[in-house]
């Protein structure tokens, strides 16, 4: 099955775009420091069933470059103005990380766009081990360290407690192409990033969270509050996944992303 | 079915428990992953023992998913 490669010029910003699939829609938001290129082991394993969209943020791979300051609300107009650039109404969205950040906030402020969401090792607000780990990345930096030990020290807070039991990405923290400001901004963002219950409450989507039970960022505490303030929606654990759970069980989180779409793309 | 009978199962293996199971419990379900070797586990949250009649929906992407991944 061919895919598409497509630079996109939006009124707010500019991005690159992968498409691959037949199907319903699926937009796909990456994490903090990570390309779109991330998602595409789940995408070749559900593009027979499902048609499947995923950007660059801003600050990552083709995304265009951040300027002095950067929110979650930047980032969910981005992907607002990328669905509606598409043209074809209300489509499926899933987030992961502070790609979840995004999408929930997305779907909070323009539920007009979102038929479904799917938020995937996530978070209404960073705890503060999660803020912790972020001000410790960029002291790796102030440090001078290789990117590659920030890489690395990703990778350490994303595995089970089996380990690292898989290959980290190439762009999950690309070294070829990382860029400590646009890296910066992108953390303040989620440093910013707090959905209030009432905020939570108004996402109409139909929701389906998922978190590893190891996840110690984005807890499986974290995804409780996530799943008891917004309505409707349901909740999984997957039994010793860590944050990057994703990455490591492309199969699972691949047929319960796929079913969740499928579920909900039946015409009446 | 000891934890020896458990670990000749060779095949894929999902298993699937209510968060709020109070016959099969989550522990019971740990202890079935735990004992086949290369299973994989999830937990519906909120869900009991029935959550496969009340939830008939969240069970069919799970079974259809795995079948579909192990085909």
């Amino acid at each position: 099955m061919r895919a598409t490669i497509e630079t996109v010029e939006l009124p707010s910003t500019c991005t690159e775009i992968y498409r691959k699939g037949e199907g319903p829609t699926l937009v796909l938001i990456q994490g903090g420091g990570t390309g779109k290129r991330a998602w595409y082991p789940i995408i070749d394993r559900i593009a027979d069933r499902v048609h499947c969209l995923a950007f660059d943020n801003r600050g990552v791979g083709k995304g265009a470059d951040i300027g002095d300051s950067l929110t979650i609300h930047d980032l969910a107009g981005d992907a607002a103005e990328l669905i509606e650039w598409l043209g074809e109404g209300p489509v499926h969205v899933a987030g992961v990380s502070l790609g979840g950040m995004i999408a929930m906030r997305l779907a909070s402020e323009r539920p007009d766009l979102v038929k479904t969401l799917t938020l995937h090792s996530t978070t209404a607000k960073r705890n503060g081990r999660g803020q912790d780990a972020a001000d410790f990345r960029m002291r790796i930096l102030d440090l001078g360290l290789p990117v590659d030990v920030l890489r690395r020290f990703v990778a350490l807070w994303s595995e089970g407690a089996a380990g690292l039991t898989w290959n980290i990405p190439d762009d999950v923290v690309n070294t070829e192409s990382f860029d400590r400001h646009n890296y910066e901004m992108q953390m303040e963002a989620a440093r910013g990033h707090h959905m209030s219950v009432e905020e939570l409450n108004r996402i109409t989507s139909p929701t389906l969270i998922t978190v590893g039970s190891d996840d110690i960022l984005t807890t499986p505490e974290d995804a409780k509050h996530l799943w008891r303030s917004i309505p409707g929606s349901r909740l999984i654990k997957v039994q010793g996944g860590g944050h990057g759970y994703y990455i490591d069980d492309p199969d699972l989180v691949a047929m319960l992303q796929a079913g969740w779409v499928a579920q909900h793309s039946h015409t009446p | 079915m000891t934890a020896q009978d458990l670990a000749s199962i060779a095949l894929p293996t999902l298993i699937t428990v209510g968060s709020d199971d109070i016959l099969t419990t989550p522990a019971d379900a740990a202890h079935l992953h735990r004992s086949i070797a290369g299973s994989t586990l999830v937990t519906v949250e909120g869900a009991g023992h029935g959550h496969y009649l009340s939830d008939p929906d969240m069970i069919a992407i799970l079974q259809a998913g795995w079948v579909h991944r192990n085909e």
